[in-house]
């Protein structure tokens, strides 16, 4: 039970991370690589902001100015590039991951940073112990998720998104702002990466490190979920979460992140369109 | 004191290029070492992470490398020729040491090498063996050495043989039974960790529980919930301090309050303020704080810094190391790599006329004396593989909120698993 409840914080942490990157790679229509280093970014503003300016400030304005430098970076970066097709875009992507990595290490230096932050110690609840922090960051990736898949489907910026990752052209011809669109699902995207690499690094540390090692995390959950399915990735997230963190009952733990990939490597074998794909399903029905 | 993370392949793949790139321009067996006797200045190399895990190691020993080569410059120099030195990253990984080597040698023409930590030693010892390169390091624990030096390695801190011994006796004296053992898969913390965990198991009635974990991770609930499952009464972690932060935090978090035995590589500021800091205890090499070497060394180091010298971010050693260089190439004679790895053990260890200074040991050797430098981090003297006959131990808690030594310790042999 332990290592389900551990399997569902990473899950979940993960799971905001990847919407993120699936947002962008259903509409923009390439691998964001450097969505790694933006939660970098973000953990590392907020690392600094907060312990200037108390909690809540220090997070806001550390999401908000993520969320613009998203924005700015596809307005000037990828936007005139992007009818070079996907191949640039991710290249351009990969080089735009180094630039922020050098940054980072330039602006913030290397050393390991801890947000002023106690998580608390964990409540017995039978064969579990959560502590109150741990508590807090599945209930706000839980809200985050929700807010998002309510965003997506329940508002009409949502219904524009959906036009606009279901067929780019058709939606502008429908009259969908498809530039401010797009500016919208930057900034979301980013915005989502700064989140997940905040809850990783009160729950852990801060590193430079931090956005290559979850990059990888990140790239196979979306193949797992289906990169074409928002809801399928969060699910994949999930289950990769608490496989991992499961599989130390069994295995040694420096193995965990192997047992990721394993599954990876057998859903690109088996399913390669992702377990919750939606065309799948469509055509199934069909 | 490095990691042994990321696969053999690229590490192979360094190795062929390193070994490639070598050839045409960097140094030969022939050209031993990579020195040559041309009269310009003489190039000090010292390769450290100034990124990643041991980043917080690197400014300290850095200053430290810079006091020593200035000391040396103000005594007039090697073989009368101004030393430089030439730092660069090995980004605390294993590929970053080979491909900072390569440049150190090829490009920046270093003669000696200082500073390497455990995984780059063990990566690049076949290569430094053929390139006769005379290698110190400073900060290396790794067991490998303990049988391997003498010829072109030499360390100036304890063996992780000695580090993990000390572990397991602090263990043993407090009457602790059950351990469990925490330890990152890095050259640095599995070394100690292995030696403490055999030495520990082997007293009669005692468990070891181990629970090896890979760096980089946000999270090792899971690896925690695994090491207190057995419930032990004392528990070690060997970790780097990104994943020895969050690891001490989840045990605290679990409301676990033991005894916590941690690596050298954790003795850092960081940790002085996690919530179970009172439960941390250490053993580290300690300096000589008696030497007239350390003396001068930490009032020069003060200035420089405005910090006391730190036995747990090795600086001391890190100005030991080049000290020993220049003083045995004075006595070789030439620069020629394999003749100044030759003199390194001699103007370390005794017999000889003691030493505290550059200064004086280039006066006695000019003199025709033999010398043994004593060092500001301990005495310095050598056994036949290059490793410290004495290094000087001490344990460390965190007092009013910074690691200090509170005792010294000498280690019984009678645990080393060998014995």
């Amino acid at each position: 039970m332990q290592s389900l409840v551990f399997g569902l914080i990473t899950g979940s942490l993960l799971a905001v991370a990847t919407a993120g990157f699936a947002l962008l790679r259903n509409t923009e229509r390439f691998l964001h690589i450097a969505h790694g280093q933006f939660m970098a970014l973000g953990a590392f503003l907020a690392v600094v902001l907060t312990a200037q300016w108390g909690l809540v400030p220090g997070v806001l304005v550390s999401v908000t100015v993520v969320a613009g430098a998203g924005v700015l970076c596809g307005a000037l970066l990828f936007d005139p590039v992007k009818p070079q097709g996907g191949n640039v875009l991710l290249f351009t992507s990969i080089g735009l991951a180094w630039v922020i990595y050098a940054l980072l290490i330039a602006v913030f230096g290397t050393e390991v940073r801890i947000f002023e932050v106690s998580l608390g110690q964990g409540w017995d609840l039978g064969p579990i112990s959560l502590a109150p922090g741990e508590l807090a960051i599945l209930a706000i990736a839980a809200l985050v998720i929700l807010g998002l898949w309510l965003l997506l489907n329940r508002t009409g910026l949502g219904r524009s998104i959906r036009a606009v990752a279901s067929n780019r052209e058709l939606a502008e011809v429908r009259g969908v702002p498809v530039v401010r669109v797009s500016r919208v699902i930057w900034a979301l995207s980013s915005a989502l990466a700064a989140v997940a690499g905040i809850l990783l690094g009160v729950l852990g540390t801060v590193t430079t490190e931090l956005g290559w090692s979850n990059i990888l995390l990140v790239l196979a959950a979306a193949v797992l979920g289906g990169t074409g399915n928002i809801l399928g990735v969060i699910a994949a997230s999930l289950v990769l979460g608490i496989v991992m963190d499961a599989s130390a009952l069994v295995i040694d733990t420096s193995y965990r992140p192997v047992v990721a990939f394993v599954i990876l490597i057998g859903v690109l074998v088996l399913r390669p369109e992702g377990l919750f794909s939606v065309a799948r399903r469509r055509e199934v029905a069909a | 004191m490095t990691r042994r993370r990321g696969s053999v392949i690229p590490l192979l793949l360094s190795s062929l290029v390193v070994a490639a790139c070598a050839e045409p321009g960097g140094p030969s067996a022939a050209d031993s070492g990579g020195a040559s006797d041309d009269g310009g200045d003489i190039v000090f190399g010292q390769l450290l992470g100034i990124t990643g895990d041991y980043a917080s190691f690197s400014p300290p020993a850095i200053e430290a490398a810079q006091i020593a080569v200035d000391e040396i410059n103000e005594a007039g120099g090697v073989l009368g020729r101004e030393v430089t030195l030439a730092t660069e990253d090995n980004r605390s990984t294993v590929d970053g040491a080979i491909a900072g080597y390569q440049k150190l040698v090829s490009v920046d023409g270093a003669q000696v090498l200082g500073s390497l930590e455990s995984d780059g030693i063990v990566a690049l010892y076949d290569t430094i063996t053929e390139q006769q390169l005379p290698t110190i390091c400073s900060s290396c624990g790794t067991t490998f050495l303990d049988d391997k030096g003498g010829e072109y390695f030499f360390r100036v801190t304890a063996s992780d043989s000695d580090a993990g011994l000390i572990a397991a006796q602090l263990a043993r004296d407090a009457g602790y039974k059950n351990m469990s053992m925490i330890v990152q898969n890095t050259e640095g913390a599995s070394g100690p960790a292995e030696v403490a965990e055999a030495a520990f198991s082997g007293i009669e009635g005692n468990e070891v529980n181990t629970v090896t974990i890979e760096p980089g991770r946000s999270s090792y609930a899971a690896e925690v919930d695994q090491a207190l499952s057995t419930n032990p009464d004392v528990i070690y972690v060997g970790a780097g301090i990104e994943a020895g932060l969050p690891i001490l935090r989840e045990i605290h978090r679990r409301g676990y309050d033991v005894p916590i035995i941690v690596s050298p590589d954790l003795i850092l500021p960081e940790t002085t303020t996690v919530p179970n800091a009172d439960n941390l205890v250490a053993a580290l090499g300690a300096f000589d704080v008696d030497s007239p070497t350390y003396e001068s060394y930490a009032e020069r180091f003060q200035e420089r810094t405005g910090e006391e010298p730190s036995p747990g971010l090795y600086d001391a050693n890190n100005y030991d190391q080049y000290i020993l260089f220049a003083l045995a190439m004075q006595a070789a004679g030439t620069t020629d790599g394999s003749e100044v790895a030759s003199k390194i053990i001699d103007v370390a260890s005794a017999p000889g006329t003691k030493v505290y200074s550059y200064a004086e040991g280039l006066e006695a050797l000019e003199n025709g004396e033999e010398i043994n430098f004593e060092g500001a981090s301990s005495s310095l003297d050598m056994n036949e593989n290059g490793n410290l006959v004495s290094p000087q131990l001490s344990i460390l808690r965190i007092v009013n909120g910074e690691w200090a030594p509170t005792e010294s310790v000498a280690i019984d042999s009678s645990l080393r698993p060998s014995a």
